[in-house]
């Protein structure tokens, strides 16, 4: 039988996090790296990895279950996680996108429901290992370099912004490429998640009194592992 | 002269070029691409080398100068699935197959190979030695490694015949020996049935 879950997906909002670390590893080295005679390795050839952590996740007793249902389907390290960048502050612009109920009528006063702060998708594919990314500018502000962004769940941070104009953006971005990426695959800036295992199988074996909320960190590493089901 | 190419000596120079180390292990059962990055990627036109985070222990065998066999062993942990089932007795996976390792520099902006991978060195996998651990009381995880054995190219050289050393196998082998014992040997034993007085 196969894995029971492909991968779990962080509820973002039941078990939000009272602090949190987004943790980029760039994993650079200092100076110039020469290694000419090809016996050296001392530049890496990667651009860093994720190692997220998530601090006083149980709130009192309102979603212990909810923690420990998580907590079981996880399973260790078993099953990845999507865990969520909670930071995001990625291009807005000052008006969200608003959409109205599937008839087109809206509520009284033709308020409508909030829509997506910012949508954006790849304009050039790319493969693993570029750093290199062409976003198109469907409704976005400008990007920043330190926004974050996922495309099918691997998460990747601006470093520079080569050119930009309204419509389109080339940037490069740490780490390199997880896959590969195609035109129109949706660079996703409002919630970003990345793909992660638990650093530490016991994780969710803490603590937890149901008066005060549960004040402990559990920490995940980026899962770069293709997801094999 | 030098084995790099004009470009890969630019690239070298300007941004201080990070390289990656690629492995093939050409097993009985088919060919494992690996490498010690984070992702699965390949290098230009190159198969797709799977990441492994850094979970091959590669050992610094340089080539001997005097034609010795040094036997090395390369540690994997975390296998990928593909050749787990390797930590069983998988004798006959490695015996006498080869393992490439090459050198490919990458551009410091892009990441991007920079000309053709390199040889960096050909081995001769000679055996498999692995560990299982299980689960521990103090809590660390189960875990397991694969180890390969590897010896040099010279490993498979033939040894020469007894009566074939010369005294310059003697200063290669036992550079503190001085008692031109395979003189000796070439006087005595080539070509005459030795008997026992």
């Amino acid at each position: 039988m196969a894995r029971p879950l492909p991968y779990v997906i962080w509820p973002r909002d039941l078990c939000s996090p009272v602090e949190w670390n987004y943790g980029f590893d760039p994993q650079s080295t200092g100076g110039e790296q020469l290694s000419l005679s090809g016996r050296l390795h001392t530049a890496s050839a990667g651009r860093g990895i994720w190692r997220p952590t998530l601090t006083t996740v149980v709130h009192k007793s309102r979603n212990y279950a909810a923690w420990r249902g998580l907590g079981a389907q996880i399973g260790g390290r078993d099953v990845p996680v999507l865990v969520p960048y909670y930071p995001a502050f990625g291009p807005w612009l000052s008006e969200q996108n608003s959409t109205s109920f599937s008839d087109g009528s809206t509520f009284s006063g033709s308020s409508e429901f909030n829509g997506f702060r910012s949508r954006l998708t790849i304009a050039k594919a790319a493969g693993a290992g570029e750093v290199f990314v062409t976003l198109n500018k469907t409704y976005a502000g400008d990007v920043l370099s330190g926004h974050a962004f996922s495309v099918n769940g691997r998460l990747y941070e601006v470093r520079f912004v080569h050119d930009q104009t309204d419509d389109v953006a080339l940037i490069e971005v740490q780490p390199e490429l997880r896959f590969d990426v195609s035109v129109g695959d949706i660079a996703d800036f409002d919630e970003p998640n990345v793909f992660s295992r638990l650093v530490n199988p016991q994780a969710f074996s803490q603590s937890v009194g149901t008066l005060f909320d549960g004040a402990f960190s559990i920490s995940f590493i980026e899962d770069t592992a293709p997801i094999i089901q | 002269m030098t084995i790099y190419t004009e470009e890969q000596l630019a690239e070298l120079a300007k941004h201080g070029a990070p390289t990656a180390s690629l492995f093939e292990f050409q097993f009985a059962s088919g060919t494992e691409y690996l490498w010690n990055g984070a992702i699965d990627r390949s290098f230009g036109d190159s198969p797709v080398y799977k990441g492994m985070r850094g979970f091959i222990q590669m050992p610094n065998v340089p080539q001997s100068r005097v034609g010795n066999n040094s036997q090395e062993v390369v540690t994997i942990s975390g296998m990928p699935p593909s050749f787990a089932n390797m930590l069983e007795d998988h004798q006959s996976e490695v015996d006498d197959r080869l393992m490439i390792q090459r050198r490919q520099i990458l551009s410091g902006l892009t990441l991007e190979p920079v000309g053709p991978a390199r040889v960096c060195n050909i081995f001769v996998m000679r055996g498999t030695a692995s560990t299982i651990d299980g689960g521990t009381v103090s809590g660390a995880a189960p875990n397991s490694t694969l180890g390969i054995k590897i010896e040099t190219l010279f490993g498979s050289r033939s040894e020469a015949g007894f009566g074939r050393y010369t005294p310059e196998d003697q200063r290669g082998r036992f550079t503190n020996e001085t008692d031109n014992m395979f003189n000796d040997v070439a006087q005595i034993a080539v070509g005459s049935p030795l008997a026992w007085p």
